[in-house]
């Protein structure tokens, strides 16, 4: 087996060479409709050794329902995969890969997700622009929903070196 | 029953009325919270995104300070929540280099076994029934009201931590609901996806999936849904109004936390629960 496949495999603790390409997962899944590769195809490029797989917007339009995993009758943990794929890939530009950095800067410092900073921290890191989300934000706010001052517990900026590496996130 | 309450970052911010909620219906159903003194976000879904380590690390922190309460389990209100603590609960219990390198990143101690329920799972219908047989002041207008029961994707999947012995078909809240007096319809979305936390990178996704849960649930007779998530409740309720722009007729439908259905049914009054807070109005039931 080549080097990417093996690689994609041990992280992802599946094995995607019982693949047959039924596209179970590609059927059943919430997001296929915005994909560039569809899931099986994600599958497909993943037990070919195809690197290239990692630049996919697919890769981060997969919102994680797990539904591919449930339904795969090889058992291919496929949700697992898109996991293992945001892991290593280099490729972070996406939405979705600014939000989760913006989610884990805030729980790095706070040890808790506070939703004003954090939209903040996504709308500006994510040139989204300022009032992304305001409308949103402002009925949250009436609601009592919206608390203006953060929730803290701890700063978890050692665990994080701990476990990410110095270089980590 | 005496549980460490993790209440996860959504129940104490944007999802206040599911926190009021548990509260309520736990005294009134005889179930002791313990705070967690110092729980830590569990990570979703940005760790598992991440690092498998810091998926299992950020809930490990939680994890051993329950550990220290003695109490009888871990109880969370959030799906998403919960699918985390459990699942690094289970890889902690089951491998011992994953328990090693989770204290290393922690410095606490992970030893023996803690129980980790959601909400849907501590509530026993029969006791339920019995208690609701008593006469009280069961809120009048829930009797008979039809609801559409939605788990979503995180408490049914991967099927190691379904709350259901069926994830594909799960009954486990339509029981509950209908002990209470309540009608379920019988509907096809139950375990579909409401696009999660996919509300601030991508909206117009969330959107598109909200509204399809919506109109199914409307066509198949539903007057409110019944949720046991925060973040399922933030788009069904918050992002109500965008998702069913695009259908022919919406009639805005209450999305009720399976905690404020059994809080209500056991006598505690609606002003006592955060229903003022929800963006469609619950009025019939307050």
């Amino acid at each position: 087996m080549n080097e990417f496949t093996t690689s994609v495999n041990r992280i992802a603790a599946t094995d995607v060479m019982r693949c047959y390409q039924c596209a179970k997962c590609s059927g059943n899944c919430p997001m296929a409709r915005d994909m560039d590769l569809l899931p099986h195809q994600v599958v497909h490029h993943c037990l070919m050794g195809v690197q290239e797989v990692l630049d996919a917007h697919s890769v981060w339009i997969c919102d994680g329902c797990h539904t591919c995993t449930e339904r795969c009758p090889r058992e291919i943990d496929v949700a697992g995969l898109f996991d293992a794929l945001r892991q290593v890939t280099s490729a972070r530009n996406a939405p979705l890969a600014q939000f989760n950095r913006s989610l884990l800067a805030g729980v790095r410092r706070m040890g808790r997700v506070n939703e004003l900073p954090l939209g903040l921290h996504f709308n500006l890191t994510g040139r989204r622009g300022l009032l992304n989300g305001a409308g949103d934000a402002l009925r949250l706010y009436r609601k009592g929903k919206l608390p203006l001052l953060p929730h803290r517990s701890a700063n978890l900026s050692a665990l994080f070196e701990r476990v990410l590496g110095g270089g980590g996130q | 029953m005496r549980l460490a309450y993790f209440p996860g970052c959504a129940a104490v911010g944007t999802g206040r009325e599911l926190n009021s909620s548990v509260s309520a219906a736990c005294a009134a159903y005889g179930i002791e919270l313990v705070d967690i003194p110092g729980w830590v976000c569990c990570g979703a879904s940005a760790a598992h995104m991440t690092s498998a380590a810091l998926a299992r690390s950020l809930p490990a922190v939680s994890l051993g300070k329950a550990r220290q309460l003695g109490a009888d389990g871990l109880l969370t209100a959030c799906a998403a929540c919960y699918n985390r603590l459990k699942l690094a609960e289970l890889e902690i219990r089951d491998n011992p280099r994953v328990r090693a390198e989770c204290e290393e990143a922690t410095r606490a101690k992970l030893d023996g076994e803690l129980a980790i329920y959601h909400a849907v799972e501590v509530f026993d219908p029969a006791r339920l029934g019995a208690l609701l047989a008593t006469p009280t002041s069961v809120a009048p207008r829930l009797k008979g009201l039809k609801v559409a029961c939605y788990y979503g994707c995180l408490l049914t999947r991967p099927k190691t931590v379904s709350v259901d012995p069926d994830p594909v078909n799960p009954s486990l809240m339509d029981d509950l609901v209908r002990a209470c007096g309540l009608d379920t319809v019988d509907w096809p979305f139950k375990t579909e996806c409401c696009g999660a936390s996919m509300v601030l990178p991508r909206p117009e996704s969330v959107s598109r999936l909200t509204g399809r849960l919506l109109d199914a649930a409307a066509a198949c007779g539903a007057e409110a849904v019944v949720v046991a998530c925060p973040l399922c409740h933030a788009n069904l309720d918050l992002k109500q109004p965008t998702a069913r722009r695009a259908s022919a007729n919406p009639v805005p439908i209450p999305v009720l936390y399976l905690t404020e259905v059994l809080a209500l049914a056991l006598g505690v009054p609606g002003s006592k629960l955060d229903l003022r807070r929800h963006t469609v109005p619950v009025p019939a039931l307050v």
